[in-house]
């Protein structure tokens, strides 16, 4: 219970860090400084950007669905803190070691599709509604390559339960067997936090902020939150099932790791996978929604049966680990070599006798 | 493809260069030399008076009216100190008005006015329109405490319209002789002095009290409005001036 209350204290202070060091990164990515004025370097700029979401208005249009627009927030921050529950952040420091952890986890963060749909019904918006349709898309869309990525390294591990998962990465983490199931997490964890370049349901320029339109004050402020608590999750789950977790590479402590040393080495992990999000937010320009939906299903999703294919192939007739490191290789990089074809062939697409991008394979 | 990989780079290269933002009220990028910010008058250190004689030509060109000028006798020239018989009694310019043309600066034959190239050119914001209109002191008051540091000031006919290399004094002292000889067919008396003002002094009358200002004598209903010289400075000042370098001074309204 103890370790409830410091979770669901801590998150909000991550949260409230986190949207300062985006706000940095980026900034410093495009060769701003980012916010700079309260207090030294900006540190305190979450802390003012709280204050102020806090004291809003909190605004309901007249002809909104009363109960589906105010609750739609909830909806989307609830399940974000459940899947808090199940994350063990060392071998010992968890809330609850669940068997099925990535069970769990894979179906309360999917249960946050529904706040979207509320947020986007209940505004009485046209974006809205846009948005939240286009986001139960993405997600639904997105949310199987990614399991079925989770799946593969479940596979590899014989095992749901996120501690043993990482257990078994004592020698080598689980990106170098499975880099196809690594590089497609990472594509649909982006597309599953709405970031750029996946950023279609929210997109400024499209749909003026998606389901968010209509929100304000403490109402929004929990949107971001849920987000940028989604943010952390993805980020913790990428470096407990593919980067080894709270494991230090080459057995640097002989079996018996510090406490404070694995907590450093899941912040380190978890820090590279918010910043690689966090550049690919500053790199890349958003794309078309049919680019988004083909490429998930017609390049992500096969290949992502290709990794289980091949991990079965290797449980079954009992082959070497090492094995997959070679093979998922191979077939990262034709997925790569596809997905150039596509990138390709789109700028010729009107012409005839070229294939468009929705026929990648 | 490819296209993704340049553009991570191209992000990750600007990471790690330095950010091109200036905390701007703290930190202050120097301005060019030739910055232009809003016209202020120039202060000569040597005679402790402004180089403006209140000529209004500026004021004449300005293309949106933004300036007020008015001349008097200098009582430095009656004291024998400088050599300018008028000197400026009000100036005002209007900065809300002011559109930074750089007209006034290139058509000054005094090299008297110059755009502020210092960031108190720019900085001006105020509460009150009233308060962007700046009288003569608040106009000198830069050059005058030596604020204008490297004020947009050179010499005259060699480097006035703004594109000229500048000269070192050598070779301005070279051309200003040239430049002399060309049009009066002597070398001047004292080649170093870089004052701005040689042809009115030196062409003036001696016994001249420098009192004409404004009065022809083909336009005499002009004498009875002389009082308010000020507000209309129009093509009259300037027959006015042309005269008074030529003979016989008629009796000034400005009383």
């Amino acid at each position: 219970m103890a370790r409830l209350a410091i979770i669901a204290l801590l998150v909000p202070v991550t949260v409230i860090i986190l949207t300062w060091v985006e706000r940095k990164v980026i900034g410093r990515l495009q060769m701003r400084l980012g916010p700079m004025r309260v207090g030294p370097y900006g540190t305190l700029q979450g802390v003012a950007d709280t204050i102020k979401l806090l004291t809003k208005e909190d605004v309901r249009p007249q002809t909104a669905d009363r109960w589906v627009f105010e609750l739609a927030p909830f909806v989307i921050v609830v399940p974000v803190f459940m899947a808090v529950v199940a994350i063990p952040f060392t071998a010992d420091l968890f809330i609850k070691n669940l068997t099925l952890g990535l069970f769990y986890f894979v179906a309360v963060t999917g249960l946050s599709i529904v706040g979207f749909v509320m947020a986007g019904w209940g505004s009485d918006n046209k974006y809205a509604l846009l948005g939240g349709v286009r986001a139960a898309a993405q997600l639904i869309s997105y949310e199987i390559p990614l399991v079925m990525a989770i799946l593969a390294v479940a596979m590899l591990a014989q095992s749901l339960n996120l501690a043993v998962i990482v257990g078994a990465q004592e020698d080598t983490p689980n990106i170098a067997y499975q880099l196809l199931a690594f590089i497609i997490f990472a594509i649909a964890g982006l597309a599953e936090l709405y970031r750029q370049p996946f950023d279609i349901p929210v997109a400024e320029s499209e749909v003026v902020g998606g389901p968010f339109v209509e929100y304000s004050g403490i109402r929004w402020s929990m949107f971001q939150l849920g987000e940028f608590v989604n943010l952390v999750l993805i980020s913790i789950l990428g470096s407990l099932i593919f980067l080894g977790g709270w494991q230090w590479p080459w057995s640097v402590f002989d079996k018996s790791v510090p406490v404070a040393a694995q907590v450093a080495m899941m912040v380190v992990k978890t820090g590279a996978f918010i910043l690689f999000f966090m550049w690919m937010r500053a790199s890349l320009p958003r794309l078309r929604i049919d680019q988004m939906m083909s490429f998930c299903w017609q390049l992500l999703l096969p290949f992502a049966f290709l990794q289980i294919i091949l991990n079965g192939l290797v449980l079954v007739y009992g082959w070497p680990n090492e094995i997959l490191i070679p093979l998922s290789g191979a077939a990262a990089a034709g997925a790569v070599y596809l997905t150039h074809r596509a990138a390709r062939a789109t700028g010729v697409r009107y012409q005839p006798g070229y294939q468009t991008v929705g026929s990648v394979l | 493809m490819l296209g993704l990989l340049k553009a991570i780079q191209t992000t990750m290269k600007a990471a790690l260069r330095r950010p091109v933002t200036v905390q701007y009220p703290t930190e202050k990028k120097t301005l060019p030399h030739r910055s232009r910010g809003l016209p202020v008058l120039l202060w000569d250190f040597d005679i402790n008076e402004p180089f403006c004689t209140g000529c209004q030509v500026c004021a004449r060109y300005c293309p949106v009216d933004c300036m007020t000028v008015t001349m008097k006798d200098n009582p430095n020239f009656a004291a024998g100190k400088s050599k300018r018989k008028k000197i400026v009694d009000k100036f005002y310019i209007d900065y809300a008005r002011c559109m930074r043309c750089d007209i006034c600066v290139e058509v000054c034959n005094f090299d008297a006015i110059v755009m502020n190239n210092t960031w108190q050119g720019v900085e001006l914001s105020r509460y009150d329109r009233q308060d962007l209109v700046m009288d003569l002191p608040a106009l000198l008051r830069q050059s005058k405490t030596g604020e204008l540091e490297t004020p947009f000031r050179e010499p005259m006919g060699v480097a006035h319209s703004g594109w000229a290399p500048k000269m070192d004094e050598e070779e301005e002292r070279a051309a200003e002789a040239a430049s002399l000889e060309k049009h009066h067919g002597t070398s001047p008396d004292k080649p170093s002095a870089p004052t701005p003002t040689p042809d009115p002094a030196a062409e003036a009358p001696a016994g001249s009290q420098a009192r004409t200002e404004r009065t022809t004598p083909e336009v005499p209903e002009t004498q009875a409005q002389a009082g308010e010289a000020a507000a209309a400075p129009s093509a009259e000042q300037k027959v006015a001036e042309a005269e008074a370098g030529e003979g016989p001074e008629k009796e000034g309204g400005e009383g």
